[in-house]
């Protein structure tokens, strides 16, 4: 990347973050979301009592809730950009079509990340305390979210550029994006719950599914990368 | 129109070699036992369950291959294609998807079990579903063109990633290949279902193609007529 | 013999409805495919002839 392409991408990065800055409109609604799905969580936990090990389910829950959350924000994200022109803008610029793709993927993925920050101490506060705690070191738990949230990001920004210009708008990101992930959310789930539990054999299954993770990632978001082009100029 | 004659004859062919693969199961191979001396019958469900499978996944290649080369060429008819390759593929996905679930009730009691493959199968489903959904809401004919052949390269990519990282668990599903799991009968009658439901594919697929081809020059015709 | 019926027969429902279902879609769709290509066809020879009678009008 020239240090043009660089410039580049920093200004429209740097553009995302202001406007997020000014209208927290992304953070707002997708932390709320998470917040608001924590409360469903309460209600379809509540009959199993006190006996459940919340351990168990902790990670489908809290990739449940990041999967739709990420949605929310990646639909918000390029609907602003759809309605006031900017993708038409940043497309007449002499920009290469790829640093837009990057720069659109660091965003989606910083904003991603920053909500998934704050909101899992907010599950862990609501539901882990007083049970068993974490099994494992706390970093296996940020590596899992970095690493699961650069294919959703990744994967979501092609995705989102396309659903935005269809009829169906949220729907159809969501009929395109949850199959897709399938295989990333399941190494997610897979790597959160061997975090969570702790111990030598989880250790070795949570690189496994690390390993399942950086797999995907690098492969699919290639893809998503490559495929991009076509995607927003068409 | 010669490729249209060398589909009919591809049908003609897949037609009787499923039948003879068929009658086979049913006449000639041998029945599948378990491990304690009772007869498998529902076993005879996988020599049409897995070819059909198989055709599947191979046309759906076609739907990835066909919308590379319509990014590359912005050519309409590769996007044709890519859409027929895609309709073969949900009618193969839906017939394995059934055999499968009827299978399952007679091994495991159950309509469904979150095996891998089944999973791998309902997931490949709703791809297949999610390209025509996408079709469906796009207006502007290239853009619907561009759209779906992206989604489809990345379906088809990502169908085998859910493949293998279901496997890591493990599974109930029969493993078909396993070394000597199959008696030469057993596998001639398979080969003989295979072959058969992959030459019928490729009838289906060049039967759709040159009704979509007729239908267009129609459109053109009366055009035309109509100017 | 009995022993052989008595295993067979209560797995042989789904097996038919396996092989069942496979036969009738796979002719369903050859048969919906030739349908639509012969009326296609006929609508192809309407169109040529109604544009053969132009050409000589004109």
């Amino acid at each position: 990347m020239g240090s043009l392409s660089w410039r580049q991408f920093k200004a429209i990065l740097r553009k995302d973050i202001v406007m997020e800055l000014r209208t927290r409109e992304m953070l707002t609604s997708m932390g709320l979301y998470a917040i608001l799905t924590m409360v469903v969580y309460q209600i379809a936990l509540v009959e199993a009592g006190e006996g459940l090990d919340v351990r168990l389910v902790m990670p489908g829950l809290i990739w449940v809730a990041f999967i739709f959350m990420s949605m929310l924000g990646l639909n918000r994200s390029f609907v602003h950009e759809k309605d006031q022109g900017c993708l038409d803008a940043l497309l007449l610029a002499p920009i290469d079509r790829p640093v837009i793709f990057l720069a659109k993927f660091a965003g989606n993925l910083l904003f991603l990340l920053v909500v998934e920050a704050l909101t899992l101490p907010v599950f862990a506060f609501l539901f882990l305390q007083g049970r068993a705690g974490f099994g494992g070191p706390l970093w296996m738990v940020a590596l899992v979210l970095v690493g699961a949230s650069i294919g959703i990001s990744g994967i979501g920004t092609l995705l989102a550029t396309i659903s935005v210009n269809t009829t169906g708008k949220d729907i159809m990101l969501a009929v395109l994006f949850v199959p897709l992930q399938y295989p990333l959310l399941r190494a997610a789930v897979g790597a959160t719950f061997a975090a969570v539990i702790g111990g030598p054999d989880a250790t070795a299954s949570f690189w496994n599914w690390m390993g399942w993770i950086a797999g995907f990632d690098i492969i699919m978001v290639l893809a998503a990368f490559g495929l991009y082009e076509f995607v927003i100029e068409a | 129109m010669k490729r249209g004659y060398l589909a009919e004859v591809m049908l003609v062919l897949g037609a009787v070699l499923t039948t003879a693969a068929f009658l086979m199961t049913f006449f000639w191979a041998p029945p599948s036992v378990y491990p304690d001396g009772r007869v498998d019958f529902a076993q005879k469900i996988f020599y049409f369950h897995v070819p059909v499978a198989e055709a599947s996944f191979l046309v759906f290649f076609f739907t990835a291959f066909y919308g590379v080369r319509f990014l590359m060429t912005k050519r309409k008819e590769f996007d044709v294609k890519a859409r027929i390759a895609t309709e073969v593929t949900l009618f193969f996905v839906l017939l394995t998807m059934a055999t499968g679930i009827l299978w399952t009730r007679v091994e495991w009691n159950v309509w469904w079990q979150w095996e891998p493959r089944l999973t791998t199968y309902f997931i490949m489903t709703l791809l297949v579903i999610g390209y025509f959904v996408l079709r469906n809401s796009v207006e502007d004919e290239e853009r619907r063109a561009t759209y779906a052949a992206a989604f489809g390269i990345l379906a088809f990519i990502d169908a085998p990633i859910s493949f293998f990282i279901t496997r890591v668990v493990q599974s109930t599903h029969p493993v078909v290949f396993k070394s000597g799991g199959l008696e030469p009968p057993m596998l001639v009658t398979f080969i003989v279902g295979q072959i058969g439901m992959l030459m019928l594919g490729y009838a289906f697929y060049q039967l759709r193609l040159k009704e979509e081809e007729l239908k267009e020059r129609l459109e053109a015709l009366k055009i035309g007529l109509g100017g | 013999m009995q022993d052989i019926y008595s295993q067979v027969i209560p797995q042989a429902p789904y097996v038919i409805w396996a092989y069942a279902l496979i036969w009738v879609s796979l002719l369903g769709f050859v048969a919906m495919v030739f349908a639509r290509l012969r009326r296609l066809d006929k609508q192809m020879q309407v169109l040529e002839e109604a544009l053969k009678r132009r050409e000589q009008q004109a």
